[in-house]
């Protein structure tokens, strides 16, 4: 049979799967309440919530990105194997009060810790308006993505419009029936079927030292600044990008919904114990199958981000059967990392509209169940729109996907100074966040990416955190000297 | 509210220390074409630190992070 009908059945029985899961998942609810639909009742258990960490947080890009940046820029892109280690380290600046506090007093978005901490609407809008940019952002980059991989896997034979619809169709199916339960029960096989995959492709193709040795001297005597050391401007963007993703990622209101849905601490503490590996086994196989595929493309300039990969899988796939199995694991997997962080970021900006905007507007007495139903809606509405939008590529909003972790990164200092200081209050924090975020959307405005090096969204975080210490200050002091 | 901490402030300083040393800023040019196991000495001292950085995660989860 030809090998893109195999890899289009195989689809289609995934996608099959992921239906089927979601009817279980509905069938397992325990009722219609906000708690149970977003956060699975809060009982994700060590293993859900280890796979789903790691498809959420792995998405397309990184899977797409790595290998063709290693082709495209060399291997400064280990970078990026600093910036996935750094994501988890930064979880555990927060994440252990942060869950404990949520079960204690019931959150279910990132906004109950605002209202709780800061106890300042305006700064919980502001934060969630925030948020919803980000996730919409992001959920739009997934569409488009959705689109364009089925298309380069399936050798055009399904075109970029039926990718977007017919995946983004089915991701509104299970996540309608079975809400969290149902994005953390797929978030699973695709984590598993991405992480097999990956391993499992890498034993087969990896070359001996002798092969890696051959490439790496072609490179010292042809292309010498795609293996020496970077110079000293990327080292120093290279250090604020690990600082910058690292926070940033790390506030993902996907994964702060993660936190407050683990079982117990024991879960947590052990699926953010293997979490750290992650990194270790995904980056490391994407970096080195960027290395070998070098020689694959040393006539090609500016390799597009969506070819390395899907090319080299092809290749590989046709040397026996076992290697075409493994290649479509790998296939249908890096559908599984688009779809995973589509679902898990649809989710989250449904709950954070439905819970956090409406329910405190216009469905103000509205009861949990009622607004888990506004939610449901929400999702399809927003989802029709991201859709038609995706549909448009003339008219997308690429760019704005740059723009997405400087701002997010902005958010990060509720979290971290919430907990962390105590004395800082909430109008400062909401000062701090509004100048961070002018900075980061102007400089995004003007084109300034870095400065001296530096990442202008770390530089607008630095602002932020500066000015929410300094007005901290004057108003205790203000405060202390009217007592 | 009184939020108790769950790691000694050491810990940050130790992580800031380790992950500065993932990035080859101090390996001089000289030997940055060493290679090792086929690849550039500065890409596995990079990766090794990263490996360090994970032992030293657990390890913290399992010493400070009570149930």
């Amino acid at each position: 049979m030809d090998a893109t009908y195999t890899i289009i059945i195989c689809i289609c029985i995934y996608l099959i799967i992921l239906i089927i899961l979601g009817l279980f998942a509905n069938k397992q609810r325990k009722s219609n309440a906000l708690k149970d639909f977003y956060l699975a009742g809060g009982g994700l258990g060590s293993f859900v919530l280890l796979f789903t960490l790691y498809a959420t947080q792995y998405s397309a890009n990184t899977m797409l990105v790595t290998p063709a940046e290693v082709v495209n820029q060399g291997m400064g892109m280990i970078m990026v194997l600093g910036y996935m280690t750094a994501v988890v380290v930064f979880y555990l600046t927060f994440a252990p009060q942060l869950y404990q506090i949520s079960r204690k007093f019931e959150f279910i978005t990132p906004g109950d810790w605002f209202d709780f901490r800061f106890k300042l609407p305006i700064l919980t809008l502001i934060a969630n308006i925030i948020l919803v940019i980000v996730a919409i952002n992001f959920l739009l980059s997934q569409l488009m993505a959705m689109g364009h991989i089925t298309r380069s896997i399936t050798d055009g034979q399904i075109p970029y419009w039926a990718g977007v619809v017919f995946l983004a169709f089915v991701v509104l199916i299970y996540e309608s029936l079975g809400g969290m339960r149902a994005v953390a029960w797929t978030d699973v096989i695709q984590g598993v079927m991405l992480f097999l995959g990956l391993v499992g492709i890498f034993i087969m193709v990896m070359p001996d030292t002798v092969e890696l040795t051959k490439i790496s001297e072609w490179l010292i005597e042809n292309e010498p600044d795609k293996i020496g050391i970077p110079n000293n401007e990327y080292l120093m963007y290279w250090g604020s990008i690990v600082l910058m993703v690292g926070l940033g990622a790390a506030v993902y209101p996907q994964v702060i919904q993660r936190i407050y849905a683990a079982k117990s601490v024991k879960s947590l503490k052990q699926s953010l114990g293997a979490m750290i590996f992650m990194p270790l086994i995904t980056v490391v196989i994407l970096f080195l199958l960027g290395v070998i595929s070098i020689p694959h493309f040393v006539n090609s300039t500016g390799v597009s981000k969506d070819t390395v990969l899907p090319e080299m899988l092809r290749l590989w796939g046709s040397e026996s059967a076992f290697s075409f199995g493994l290649m479509v694991v790998v296939v249908v997997g890096l559908l599984a990392a688009i779809m995973s962080t589509a679902d898990s970021v649809l989710l989250t900006l449904s709950s954070i509209v439905a819970k956090d905007i409406l329910g405190k507007s216009i469905f103000k007495n509205h009861s949990s169940e009622q607004l888990t139903k506004v939610g449901k809606r929400f999702s399809w509405i927003i989802m029709i729109i991201m859709v038609l939008v995706a549909l448009q590529p003339k008219i997308t909003l690429w760019g704005l996907i740059e723009l997405k972790m400087q701002i997010l990164i902005q958010i990060a200092p509720l979290f971290l100074l919430g907990i962390h200081a105590k004395n800082v209050t909430s109008k400062a924090m909401l000062c701090g966040i509004c100048i961070g975020f002018l900075f980061a959307v102007i400089t995004f405005l003007f084109g300034v990416k870095t400065i001296s090096g530096i990442h202008v969204g770390l530089i607008g975080f630095g602002l932020n955190v500066l000015v929410c210490f300094l007005i901290s200050k004057f108003q205790n002091k203000k405060d202390h000297h009217n007592v | 509210m009184n939020l108790k901490k769950v790691f000694p402030n050491w810990v940050w300083t130790v992580y800031f220390i380790l992950f500065s040393f993932s990035i080859p800023w101090y390996i001089p040019k000289s030997i940055s074409m060493q290679l090792t196991w086929g690849l550039p000495f500065w890409i596995v001292l990079c990766i090794f630190v990263i490996v360090i950085i994970a032992l030293f995660t657990v390890w913290i989860i399992k010493r400070f992070w009570k149930d």
